[in-house]
């Protein structure tokens, strides 16, 4: 009897250390019986161990990895599939990959972490602001972000949980941090594995600092840079490269927590019934995250800065903003 | 025993208009008993009152022309007196002087409740390049100690023999006219009160939030040019009204500096309410008669501006803080 394991993620942070330990760990993992199978990697990646392409039930990768499970003798498969993680996928569409996973194995687990959302929508702040996308404050972001039904566990996940063909199994995001991702995944869907080592750490995010400056910088490409779009492939690498250089000016080094403790509350306030729902259907318990409503807020002012660093992020505007403009060629 | 009536002014309350219509209605005054300082600059003014507490030459030369002339009271007044009041050692030196010049010492301060009376003490400070902190910090460090706590800064003078505290709410200056409110807390003839009902101060237009965000980041960028030191302090000061005209020219503005959100506003009434009502208890004997100030936050985030204005706001203050060191002496 087969099983196929199919992480499908959770949050930005999960799915990223997932791959990367995973990435390191294929040896152990592959010693332990489980494939890791080539195919579904996206072509132009082959090194990179997300299946994204298997995302797609019309993708010619599923023929292939039937092929290669075919041709292994693992009783396990595990793959990486963090674009299955959408809650507004149509039933047909759901319905065609489970049918393609079914082609695969006789028995299929999906597993995901599950995250609490405060931590989840502060994650995707800073990916917001390490990309250029908003100037706001958390604060002010918040609603716009909590309203956000891909924040709510029951709409996102239900289709997995829900379908009789499938074991879903979600891992707290606690267990899932604890130690190795990959273990922890693999444990959770019944697997057991040697010690796999410790998790490879996820990249930089921007911390209190970093954050402050990009705002600021944000604000300021839409003067100096009238019309750049931010998705663009050139302005997504000139922001990356920014991340690297704001890790090496520091800072990265501090945690950023966005939530004040009202706003915390509101959001709270907001997930805590679906959220009970949901454990109590998966794991048949209460919510078993903390929700961190009195953590304390470290977004600070730019002005409130010593002279030093708002030196520091002055020149890092004016310069990555210069650079932003003369790459695109349209300077104001 | 001559009467020695001091307006002990705080500064950024009465404005200058208790000395103006002192200074108008001299002769008025004469007639009614009453010597005033001969020259008319807020300067002699302050020079004399604070004379008082080192028995100045000068001080002591216009006692002895009030007690030579037969006045039944020398009146001395300074916008900033009450500011040296609060030395610990201020009320003992006035008694002193009472008892060595057998004087009875009245003195009139004039009080402001603390949530408009910060917020204008603020912006006045981060002008005149004081301060380039945030308005909470700025109230939680005020120079002096206790400047805005009354009953701190006033309680030694009333506990004093020899000394007696009269108080005088800002509201009243407002509208009943400054030197009537001064001449009516003084205890002198009620006719004579009427006769300098003059002036009624004005509350002064406070500066825009653009414009102290501009100026707090010139502070902070003169602070790293190590300007202060290089150029002297009354230099740059001269660069912030420059600027200040910059950013009306360029309409930066179209608020007033409101630095209190509600819970902010809420706080410094909570910490000063009980301490308010003491003082009023003490010196009216009645309950606080000042409304607390009020209105919608007015500051801004940098980031949050629109973007133009940011630009431009950058690219001005980083033009006047070449200019600081640029340009000759003298020439900012």
């Amino acid at each position: 009897m087969r099983r196929l394991v199919v992480f499908i993620g959770g949050s930005r942070s999960s799915a990223s250390t997932f791959q990367r330990t995973l990435a390191r760990s294929l040896k152990q993992v592959a010693g332990a019986g489980v494939l890791v199978p080539k195919a579904g990697r996206r072509a132009n990646k082959p090194t990179a161990v997300s299946h994204q392409r298997l995302a797609n039930p019309k993708d010619s990768s599923w023929q292939d990895l039937r092929a290669e499970v075919d041709q292994s003798p693992a009783d396990t498969v595990l793959v990486m599939i963090p674009g299955l993680l959408k809650g507004d996928d149509s039933h047909a569409r759901h319905e065609a990959v489970v049918h393609c996973m079914s082609g695969v194995a006789d028995e299929i687990v999906v597993a995901s972490v599950v995250t609490d959302q405060l931590g989840l929508i502060n994650e995707q702040y800073l990916h917001l602001i390490a990309n250029w996308r908003t100037s706001a404050r958390l604060e002010n972001d918040a609603w716009k972000l909590a309203t956000n039904d891909t924040y709510v566990h029951e709409y996102m996940l239900r289709p997995w949980y829900r379908d009789s063909a499938v074991r879903y199994v979600g891992v707290p995001s606690t267990d899932y941090t604890a130690g190795n991702p990959v273990q922890a995944v693999l444990s959770a869907a019944g697997v057991e594995t040697p010690d796999l080592g410790e998790a490879v750490p996820p990249p930089a995010t921007l911390g209190p600092r970093g954050v402050e400056a990009n705002r600021l910088l944000t604000t300021f490409l839409r003067a100096e840079a009238p019309g750049f779009k931010p998705d663009s492939p050139k302005v997504a690498a000139m922001s990356k490269a920014a991340l690297t250089r704001a890790d090496h000016m520091g800072w990265c080094a501090r945690p950023f927590w966005g939530w004040t403790t009202s706003s915390a509350q509101r959001a709270a306030d907001r997930f805590a019934s679906s959220n009970h729902r949901f454990a109590t259907e998966i794991w048949g318990t209460d919510w078993p995250l903390p929700v961190e409503v009195d953590r304390p807020c470290t977004q600070i002012d730019f002005l409130d800065l010593d002279f030093e660093v708002v030196d520091q992020i002055q020149n890092y505007v004016l310069n990555t903003a210069n650079r932003v403009a003369v790459r695109l060629g349209r300077s104001a | 025993m001559t009467r020695l009536i001091v307006h002990a002014g705080t500064e950024f309350v009465d404005g200058g208009t208790v000395l103006a219509d002192l200074v108008r209605h001299r002769e008025t005054l004469r007639a009614g008993g009453v010597l005033i300082p001969h020259r008319s600059d807020l300067a002699a003014w302050r020079e004399l009152s604070a004379g008082l507490l080192r028995a100045a030459p000068a001080t002591m030369a216009l006692l002895t022309e009030a007690r030579e002339t037969g006045a039944d009271a020398l009146l001395l007044g300074s916008d900033l007196l009450a500011d040296a009041l609060t030395s610990p050692d201020a009320a003992a030196r006035l008694a002193a002087l009472a008892r060595e010049e057998d004087l009875d010492i009245q003195i009139i301060v004039v009080v402001r409740e603390q949530v408009g009376y910060i917020n204008q003490l603020y912006c006045h400070r981060v002008l005149s390049m004081e301060t380039s902190r945030n308005l909470a910090q700025f109230a939680a460090q005020a120079v002096p100690a206790h400047r805005f706590d009354y009953v701190a800064s006033f309680g030694a003078i009333a506990d004093t023999a020899g000394l007696t505290l009269k108080a005088v709410p800002f509201s009243d200056l407002v509208s009943r006219g400054a030197g009537r409110c001064v001449v009516e807390a003084a205890g002198l003839d009620a006719g004579l009160a009427e006769q300098v009902a003059e002036t009624r101060l004005a509350v002064p237009r406070l500066p825009g939030p653009v414009l102290i965000e501009a100026v707090r980041l010139l502070h902070k960028r003169f602070r790293w040019l190590n300007a202060f030191a290089e150029e002297g302090k009354s230099r740059l000061r001269d660069l912030t009204g420059q600027l200040a005209l910059a950013a009306a020219e360029a309409e930066w503005d179209t608020t007033e500096y409101w630095g209190w959100s509600p819970q902010q506003a809420q706080a410094v009434q909570e910490e000063y309410a009980e301490g308010n009502d003491g003082f009023a208890q003490f010196v009216w004997g009645t309950s606080w008669p000042e409304e607390w100030g009020t209105g919608q936050q007015e500051r801004i985030d940098l980031a949050d501006l629109p973007p133009k204005v940011l630009r431009q706001v950058i690219t001005t203050v980083e033009d006047f803080a070449d200019r600081a060191i640029l340009l000759p002496s003298g020439q900012a």
